[in-house]
């Protein structure tokens, strides 16, 4: 059935109109010159087939005028279907670029803050705060260097962090 | 004759709306923004057996990092979703 549907809707409109309307017309006039023929001698014997065929394509005529009708509002549909499935794919990619974009654009920034934050940390480390700070401050700053440099982190609190940092993961052994 | 006629031609027209097909057009659900696919990556251990604090702080930094990342991409997903439903719904309302 699809197949017939499908080579259907390759015909365009104005050539299935023309169809239809043709073959209503041709009943139509069949039937009617079955009612003249009666005034014509010798063909007489014609007139009912004439008519009986001029009855028959009258109806199929309305028949395929008909399904042209729902083949129209069919292909209408498609139509109307088709501009907001593509209206929506255009929607769709806009939309998805957007958040794209602001992704990479927050992510950069995240970077960028906790690489400051890590570069402030260093400047602890190879003491370089040092020379931006002057008189009682810097005294202070220089104890907080030394503490950093003789008071390692006990094993114990790195452990802990460790394992809060490995908290999703199963314990070996067990199957992922 | 032309009562049954009449009767026929309107029982053809009536009949032809039983072989009405279904629209074969439908929106595809778009795929997904690549940076949001991204598996969050593990977080950062320390090694080693004298850490300076500021070594385990650049680490709990790094990580805070690394979560922020990640919420980004979480937040990311949840939008394109909401706005894809959006987008996917409106397409196939019959308004």
């Amino acid at each position: 059935m699809w197949q017939i549907q499908w080579m259907l809707s390759l015909i365009p409109d104005s050539i299935l109109m023309l169809l239809c309307a043709g073959i209503t017309g041709l009943g139509i006039l069949l039937y009617f010159s079955g009612w003249l023929m009666k005034w014509i001698p010798g063909i007489t014997g014609y007139r009912l087939p004439l008519r009986i065929l001029g009855i028959i394509l009258t109806l199929g005529g309305v028949f395929f005028l008909g399904g042209y009708g729902v083949e129209m509002s069919w292909r209408e549909q498609v139509a109307e279907m088709q501009k907001k499935v593509d209206e929506a794919a255009a929607q769709a990619a806009a939309a998805s670029r957007a958040i794209s974009q602001e992704v990479q654009k927050e992510t950069v920034v995240v970077k960028e803050k906790g690489e400051t934050i890590i570069k402030h940390v260093d400047r602890w480390n190879d003491r370089e705060i040092i020379k931006t700070v002057e008189g009682p401050e810097r005294v202070r700053v220089e104890e907080v260097i030394k503490y950093i440099e003789n008071c390692p982190v006990p094993r114990e609190l790195i452990d802990a962090h460790n394992d809060a940092a490995k908290m999703n993961k199963k314990p070996e052994g067990e199957k992922k | 004759m032309k009562y049954y006629l009449i009767f026929l031609s309107a029982l053809l027209i009536s009949g032809c709306s039983l072989f009405q097909k279904p629209v074969p057009v439908a929106p595809k659900w778009p795929d997904a923004v690549t940076e949001l696919r991204e598996r969050c990556p593990d977080l950062q251990t320390i090694e080693g057996d004298k850490v300076a604090v500021t070594e385990f702080l650049k680490a709990v930094v790094k990580n805070y990092q690394l979560y922020y990342e990640c919420s980004i991409k979480n937040d990311g997903w949840n939008k394109w979703y909401d706005e894809q439903k959006k987008i996917y719904e409106n397409a196939i309302s019959k308004k």
